[in-house]
Formats: structure tokens, sequence, C-alpha cells
């Protein structure tokens, strides 16, 4: 029950003004001194979603007013009144007709009147979608997550928020755009098949397609009466099954180069390599995600959405074999194994690269740190001990991670006699995905929400929001340290907090995407308030060849000066080093304010591997600081292994404003 | 420098495991063992060309090949392969090094419309890529990429004008690697290379 004061007009009566067969709260003529309502008809929501009524009150003397709503049943319904406006709020977990009673007094008398409430179809998985609203459910896992760890996505729902008209192309291995919780939202003929080279790039294998489930968790179909949500659940879909054939052709089509690609507002990219030497981004495609930024979305730039990969532990796989770093340095990995850098597409300013966190609130296991992530958002864990992802799934009983290639790591994903669990009969859907890969289209949806909330946002404002709106998560978390050679070295910075007031991690980036906050962020931007894009030259050091310390936590040190005056967006380093081992190496970075950034930690997946040979990292820990100063590099063997290597050259450039 | 320290790890690995275990050194059968074996095989190799600004071999007389699945690529190993020395699996392709011996005019065979998929070395990264068939050419600001098709009698297949980039393929009559080189001292592109693809994103 709520009490609600509204001063009002002393002769009560309320006028409910609905949209076509919603109701109405008609005047009454009687006593002046009782409060008389009156009902036309009953209203409409979708579940978790707001309903706001207007009110039209009239009275005498301006008495103070209390209204009272009760809901049958019992708390399901919620109501508030402020100015003209009577808002109704489903409980986010309830579906059905609710009797609904508003009772006006004036302290001497009141009226009550009685209406109903009909909460549209649930979308029946959602109960299990705790990266939308965790309330510590397990999603069929052994342990439960923490209540509360999630995406505050459920008020930018209520508040009519879906993604609706915001087009997103999930450029992966496939796309199912037949599957019965996806079709609704998908551009009709928007795709494209980069293998038969048609409109329908539905994956023609059976054990499960990739870029179906992370279609999903962006934009399954929202209250439809199957499967669950996608974050922006009314967002339209198109898909490019780039993984089938990675021409860099088809790269350049993919993000935007192309006419089935031009009307993109955000690319979600759930993919990335993982070299085991230090490799270059193919510079045609850089060049695309420049003008995609430059020119898509009538110059305000597209959102280019990145997972971070799944290598903390992993270095690689090859021929079906996963190696983990573990069997190149013969102890427990207690460092990233891959770092975001090593894939060069990451360490470029026109990706958001995103990292994975559990149902609660840590980093997943598995989720790949480093300097280039921007975010973080829930990517679970496998659905085995602790809870992945609920999202679709290839349909069918024999075909997907649940069917006959299935995933059967918990009992949803189980199938008996070509029959699915009780909640998955058809074997749609799919609770256990997991990945960097899950992150990523999590953030691309509330970018769409974003985007909706406020189009006029360029891309590097949704960043500049999404910084400064995402919640710090894990902010105990103290940093790594390992011994070398005697020395404590700290390989993992801790939280840290820069000059310009931003909170950075190297797993986290700057924390976890917060929907509501970043959608009210958005709705207040004031336009133009980064000012103009640019990007100074290399700052090149001179040729060093300066040898680095063997097995030494000193490390060798070297500066460079930048005079260009910016506000920094991302910085860039690219290194030359010799060394027999190049995954023994650490990289530091410290700014012109002091503030310190891991581009490399070591004893990574680099191993063995000769060399880093022009070697690209970004860093966005230095976000907000100024440009201007001395830049230190620090170098760092952190090995015993019989190798000394030298820094060759370095050289630096800001992208900012 | 990759190629020599490669080849110094092939005939000395057994004694630099042991020194390196004394040493606490790395042990990384990944990045020397697998990848001598090609550096091996590329050193007969008489075609090296740049692209994307790593320089590669072709490895003499093999391509990619697709795999039965394009998800499952063929599971290989150093062993058990019968001609061939190694293989490796990449996205949906497989990667047989066999032991071939090459010449000049073998390799221009290998080069054309019906081989495409070839394969080369990487020598700084010590990693193997797959040659797509495809030239990669930026076009100068005077010359479109239908005027450079017709000029050498190449196959435009897709042209990206905001990047002043167009991709082409050569005729079964036409050897890859020298029309990239005519292309490059003709005078009417910025540039022009062989595409490769070295490292291939997987999903996450």
């Amino acid at each position: 029950m709520y009490h609600l004061k509204y001063l009002s007009p002393f002769i009560v009566s309320l006028i409910l003004i609905g949209c076509g067969g919603e109701p109405v709260l008609a005047p009454t003529a009687g006593d002046v001194n009782v409060p008389t309502l009156s009902f036309i008809g009953s209203s409409f929501t979708n579940q978790g979603v707001v309903k706001t009524l207007n009110i039209s009150a009239h009275a005498s003397n301006g008495e103070a007013l209390t209204y009272t709503l009760i809901s049958d049943p019992v708390n399901k319904v919620t109501g508030s009144v402020s100015g003209t406006t009577l808002t109704l709020t489903p409980d986010i977990n309830y579906s059905g007709t609710a009797t609904l009673t508003l009772t006006a007094s004036n302290g001497a008398k009141d009226t009550s009147k009685t209406f109903t409430l009909t909460v549209v179809e649930n979308d029946p998985l959602y109960q299990y979608q705790w990266h939308l609203n965790n309330s510590g459910q397990t999603n069929f896992a052994s342990s439960v997550g923490i209540a509360s760890e999630d995406i505050n996505v459920d008020c930018a729902i209520a508040a009519g928020y879906t993604g609706k008209g915001v087009v997103v192309a999930i450029v992966d291995e496939g796309l199912e755009i037949a599957h019965e919780d996806l079709s609704a939202n998908m551009v009709v003929n928007g795709s494209w098949d980069f293998v038969g080279n048609d409109l329908d790039p539905t994956n023609q294998a059976n054990d499960g397609d990739h870029g179906t489930s992370v279609a999903g968790l962006l934009a399954s179909v929202g209250w439809n009466g199957v499967g669950g949500r996608g974050v922006a659940p009314s967002a339209s879909l198109k898909g490019f099954n780039l993984i089938k054939n990675q021409l860099v052709s088809n790269y350049v089509s993919a993000l935007g180069g192309a006419s089935y690609s031009f009307d993109v507002d955000i690319f979600n990219q759930s993919y990335g390599s993982s070299p085991i030497s230090s490799s270059t981004l193919n510079t045609t495609v850089e060049a695309q995600y420049l003008s995609g930024v430059t020119s898509l979305r009538g110059g305000k730039g597209a959102v280019y959405i990145k997972s971070g990969g799944n290598g903390f532990y992993k270095r690689t796989t090859i021929n079906d074999v996963v190696h983990y770093c573990s069997s190149i340095y013969g102890q427990k990995t207690v460092l990233s194994c891959q770092n975001t850098n090593m894939d060069p597409s990451n360490s470029i300013p026109y990706n958001i690269i995103v990292g994975a966190l559990t149902a609660k609130g840590k980093k997943s296991s598995y989720s790949t740190a480093g300097s280039s992530l921007w975010i973080s958002a829930p990517g679970g864990e496998y659905g085995v001990s602790e809870p992945a992802m609920m999202t679709t799934d290839q349909s069918g009983c024999s075909r997907g991670r649940t069917g006959a290639y299935g995933h059967s790591y918990n009992r949803f994903n189980s199938v008996s006699a070509g029959t699915g669990h009780s909640e998955n009969l058809k074997c749609n859907y799919d609770s256990t995905m997991s990945g960097t890969s899950s992150s990523a289209p999590i953030l691309s949806g509330a970018v769409a929400l974003m985007l909706e909330a406020n189009p006029s946002l360029t891309w590097r404002d949704v960043k500049h929001i999404l910084a400064n709106t995402s919640d710090q998560v894990d902010p105990g978390l103290s940093a790594t340290t390992i011994n070398v050679n005697g020395a404590l070295y700290m390989a993992e910075p801790a939280w840290v907090t820069n000059s310009a007031g931003y909170k950075f991690h190297n797993y986290y980036g700057f924390g976890r995407v917060n929907v509501g906050a970043a959608i009210n962020a958005a709705k207040s931007y004031s336009q133009g308030s980064l000012g103009n894009f640019s990007t100074t030259s290399w700052v090149n050091s001179a040729s060093l060849s300066q040898l680095i310390p063997d097995n030494s936590a000193t490390g060798l040190s070297t500066t460079l000066s930048v005079n260009n005056h910016k506000v920094i967006e991302a910085v860039q380093v690219k290194i030359n080093i010799l060394h027999r081992n190049s995954g023994v190496i650490a990289i530091e970075l410290t700014s012109p304010s002091g503030t310190k950034s891991m581009l490399l930690n070591p004893l990574n997946a680099f191993g063995g591997s000769d060399d880093l040979t022009n070697f690209v990292m970004l860093s966005n820990a230095f976000y907000g600081e100024s440009s201007t100063g001395s830049w230190t590099i620090k170098v760092v063997d952190s090995h015993p292994a019989a190798d000394v290597g030298t820094l060759e050259n370095w050289s630096i450039r800001i992208f900012g404003h | 420098m990759k190629l020599l320290t490669a080849m110094y790890l092939t005939f000395i690995s057994l004694s630099a495991s042991a020194s390196a275990s004394a040493n606490a050194g790395i042990s990384d059968t990944l990045s020397v063992n697998v990848n001598s074996i090609v550096a091996l095989q590329a050193q007969k190799s008489v075609i090296v060309f740049k692209s994307n600004s790593d320089q590669y071999q072709l490895i003499p007389g093999d391509h990619a090949k697709l795999s039965v699945s394009v998800f499952k690529a063929q599971t290989k190993s150093p062993q058990g392969l019968g001609a061939a020395l190694w293989a490796d699996a990449k996205n949906k392709f497989s990667l047989p090094i066999a032991n071939h011996e090459t010449t000049l005019q073998s390799a221009v065979t290998f080069s054309n419309i019906n081989h495409y998929d070839q394969i080369a070395y990487n020598e700084r990264t010590g990693a193997i890529a797959v040659i797509t068939g495809q030239i990669l050419c930026s076009y100068a600001s005077n010359y479109d990429a239908k005027f450079i098709s017709e000029h050498f009698d190449i196959k435009l297949i897709s042209d990206f004008p905001h990047l002043k980039t167009a991709f082409y393929r050569v005729h079964p009559w036409q050897d890859l690697f020298s029309i990239t080189k005519s292309l490059n001292q003709s005078g009417l592109v910025a540039s022009a290379e062989v595409e490769v693809i070295e490292n291939f994103a997987m999903a996450n």
C-alpha cells in the first residue's frame, strides 16, 4: 500500500487521459466535499515497463489530497502521483491482469474506484537472465549470483527504451535470421552471407551458432511469450558472417564499407585473434574503422564494440587443442596469459573493448586483462558451478549448443529422447553461453538504448558517457606482484585513479556498464562538449639499442616528451624490442601526471616468440589527463632465462581533443 | 633473426631444454619446434613478398585446403601425414606442409586462379599465413579501380572508393606475384600487395 500526497483543488475529480482504450477517471458531479472518481476501460503495459497516465484533477479550495493504490495480487503493481501523472509500476517479474484500486482522500472523505492493468505476457526465460536483473538466481548452475550485480537496465526498459530504430550488426560466424526470438527484429534482406554471397548468414553447421547466441543477448524480442529478452529488445539486427570468410575485403564490407552495412549504428564484434607473437592490424581494416567513426551515422560515427578476449589462462588454440600459459612458464598463472593488446584490433581507439563479469560482480575467470579495455559487462562463467548466460541457440534439438552437439553442462541444456528441458522443449535456448563474446552484445544493447535516448550522440560521446557512468566493481582487488630475482614486482596494478579522476583497472576498464545512469547522462548530454577529435603525429625516440637488464624488477626506463597539448582520449605506444623470449617482457607507461599503466604484463602468451616488432599497444588509463610533458616507458625482463634483450626504439601518439 | 633463432633452437632443442630447465627458463614448444619445421621448408622458397608490412616466403608447392568440415578443421600433427612434414589448421583451412622441392616455374604454376589459398611463412613471427588469391591495391587518385582492372586485365572483385582501395584476382594464365609486381612498377597505383591472412579471428 502506498500513500501519496498531492496538493489539488478542493473539488476532487480525476481524469486519466489515456491513449485509445486506456482507463479514464472522469469527474463526477456530486457533493463538492466528496472526491468522486470514475473509470472507463482497462490499461495495458509490457512486463517490467512502467505505465503512465495523465490525470486532470479539479478542486475548489486547494486542500491536500492523499492517494492510495492497492493492487490485487498484492504489491504486484505500485503507483505514484506527481503533478498530473499517475505512474503505475509493475513488479519486474509480474505478468497478468492486476486489479487496482485508487483512492483519493481529502482528509475528511474519500472515494475509491477500481480498474485493471494487464501486464503483457512474460518472456519466460527472463527470470534466469541475471545480467538484466540479478536477484541471486542460479540460471541452472549449482551456485547463485549476488543480487543487484547487473547492468541496471530495467529502469531504462521501464521508461520505455527498447532500442527501437537503432540498427546493430552482429559481425560473427552466422545468425539464424528465422529464429523464433530474433526474426521480428531482423532487418528484412539486411544481412549478408560471405560464404554464399547471399542475404542469409544462417550457419549451416550443426554444433551451435555463436552469432545466434550473441544476437539473443543483444536483441531477443521482448514480451513475445518465448525465450528471454535482449538488452535492447526492439533493436534492429543484421548478421554478417565474417568469421566464415575472413578476406580483408570482407572485413571492410562487414564493418561499414558496403551498401548493406552503411546504415549500421553499432557493430558488435564478439571475436578476436590470439597471436603468439606481435602482429599488426591490417592497414586497410584500420582505415575502415577510421572511416566508420568519421562518416557513418551521418558523420556522428558508428559505434564499434568488441570483446576483449577469453585468454586469461588460455594462450591460443591450434588444431582444436587449447594451449595454456602455465605450460610455458611451469607455474600457476597469476597474470593474464593473453593481453588485450595482443589482438591488434583491440589497440585502436575506434573499438570499445569489453571485459567479462560474473554473476557475483567480479572478473570472469577467463576474461583477458589489458589496458585497452574500456568497460566491462556480464559474461558469466560456464553454467556448471557458476551461472552462465541465458540466450538463444540454434533452433531444434538436433543441432545447437542445446541438442545433439549440446553443452549438457546443466539440466536446462540436457536433451532426452530428442526433447529438451521442460522450459526448453524445442531446444531453442542455451543457458551455458559465456565469454567476452557475451559481454560485447550486452554493451551493444546498452549503447542501442543510449542512441535511442539521444540519437545525436557521436561515437566519442558514447565512450565518454560510458566512462563517466560505469560502476567500479571489485574495488578491493589488490595488485598482483611477482618475484623477480628476489624483488617484488607489481606486474598488474590495482585500481588506479588518474589525475582527471577516472578510476581504471586492466581487468575492468572503467568498470561495469550502468545502463540507467548512461541513459540519464545521454538524455542530458550537451552535444559537442568533447570538442574536435584529432591525433598527434608519432613522437619517436632515437635509435636506442639499450640493454634491458635480465631478470631485474628495476628494468630499463626511458622518456619521450610530448609538446602537443590534448585532453587525452587514448594513448598508443609502438615499440621495437629484440628478445628471444618476448613473453617475459613487461611494459609500463607513466604519464606526465604520474599515472602508471601496465601496457603489457609479463609471463604472457608471447612466451618464446622472438621480438616485439612495431608492436602497438593502447591504454585508456590516461583518459581525461593532459598529454603535455614527459612520458616514461619502463621495460622489465621478469624471468631468469639466460637471454638479454634490447629496447631498440619506441614511439607514442595521443588521441584526444 | 627469427629464422636463425628457429633453426638454432631446432638443432639444439634438447640441450636448450636442459639448459633452460636448470636456468628456470621457459619451455615453449609451440613457438619453437613447430615453426622450425615450417622455417626449414620455407628456406626452399624462391618467392618472397611483402604484405601488410611483413615479409613472407611462399611455402613451395603447397596450398591450404578447405577442411571437410568448415567448423572442425582437420586435426593434424607433425607426424602421420604421409608425405606431409607438418600441418596446421586455421579457420576453415588445413595447412599441410609437404616435403616439396620447387622451382620458380613450379611456384608460378601454383599461383594462378586455380590454386588460391597457397601458404606462406612469416619469418618475423614464425607463423604461416594463407594467401587468399586477392591483390589488395590502393589506387592513386588519378586512376580508378575499373581502369586498373582493364589496364592489367585482372578481375575486379570489390572496390571501396572511400578508402581508394580495390581487390583483384588474376586469370588462370596470369601469375599473382608477377601481376602484383607489375602493378607496383606501373605508377598507376599507390601500392599493391598479395593479400594474406595470418591471424584468423575466432569467436570469443
